[in-house]
């Protein structure tokens, strides 16, 4: 092989690993610095720019909230094993089946209130502007995934009704 | 009255100008020979000496020359004038050699890739320790059954 190709090759390989490496390094340097393990609401303070007092107010509310959930958690998942158990027994949907699941669906619809209650409480604890940014995300982000997945098969349905 | 002095004056440097312009040259390009008596008998004479020994070579002349002859000789003359042409693209590659192994040039490169790199590396960092805190927030207050 030509020696002059070979020189630029070997350079431009260095100089990939060099921009490689430092990326590599920078990213990791940053996680590891910036990383709070304990904190579960240091999204909350970093993102929308909350004071001690406010993070004060966010966490009372937090605290109030969690048992709340988890025991709707519990319900939700003491009703999916009773599901489970009626769907073993049989091939077909049967009537006992279709009322865990018309339960389960009234335990998540109640469950959700009570979350999205929770979050209207917190953002009210924010500066006007940061509420609203906080509600419209985690309103995106907890009732969005469900449309996004509606979207997405009604779309796929539709081009399906389209081909010949 | 001074101008008509003036004018009186003049007219003899003027007319002796005139004559020196118009005196012959005793030698110029046209005539080389200073002695224009001899030169044209010499001239002729050469010329005749010339044209027997002209005639006497081409009847002594060697064998006939190949066909084509000419048009070769001519094809040669202008493949050795042409310039040499580059096969295979070397030269620039080494030119960029030569350039990249600058040592200047190298270490501005290599400086900037690390700069860029590290930068880089920083900015996706901090966006992905946003994305955890973010999940870690939302995996507490809505577990995955409810979204």
């Amino acid at each position: 092989m030509n020696r002059s190709l070979v020189i630029l090759l070997g350079a431009l390989v260095l100089g990939v690993a060099l921009f490689g490496g430092s990326y590599f390094a920078g990213q990791r340097a940053c996680r590891m610095t910036m990383t709070r393990p304990t904190d579960d609401l240091a999204w909350l303070r970093e993102e929308f720019h909350l004071t001690d007092a406010d993070m004060a107010h966010v966490r009372q509310l937090h605290e109030g909230y969690m048992p709340q959930c988890a025991e709707m958690c519990a319900k939700i998942a003491a009703k999916k094993i009773e599901l489970q158990t009626a769907l073993a027994n049989g091939t077909n949907v049967t009537a006992d089946a279709q009322k865990k699941l018309i339960e389960i669906g009234e335990l998540r619809a109640q469950c959700q209130t009570q979350m999205l209650q929770h979050f209207i409480e917190v953002s009210q604890t924010m500066p006007p502007e940061q509420g609203r940014r906080y509600l419209a995300e985690m309103q995106r982000l907890t009732l969005g995934f469900h449309e996004q997945t509606e979207q997405s098969m009604s779309e796929s349905a539709g081009h399906e009704h389209h081909q010949p | 009255m001074n101008e008509l002095i003036a004018n009186h004056s003049q007219k003899p440097k003027l007319a002796a100008a005139d004559k020196i312009s118009a005196a012959p040259e005793p030698m110029n390009k046209e005539n080389i020979n200073p002695d224009p008596g001899c030169a044209g008998g010499f001239a002729e004479a050469s010329d005749a000496r010339l044209g027997v020994l002209l005639r006497e070579a081409s009847r002594n002349a060697g064998p006939a020359l190949p066909p084509r002859f000419q048009e070769g000789v001519w094809r040669r003359i202008e493949e050795a004038a042409a310039p040499v042409k580059v096969t295979g693209g070397i030269t620039w590659l080494d030119a960029l050699v030569t350039l990249v192994l600058r040592p200047r040039l190298a270490m501005a490169t290599a400086t900037v890739l690390i700069v860029a790199g590290a930068l880089l590396g920083v900015r996706e960092g901090n966006q992905m320790v946003k994305q955890d805190a973010q999940a870690r927030y939302l995996a507490v207050v809505a577990p995955n059954s409810l979204r």
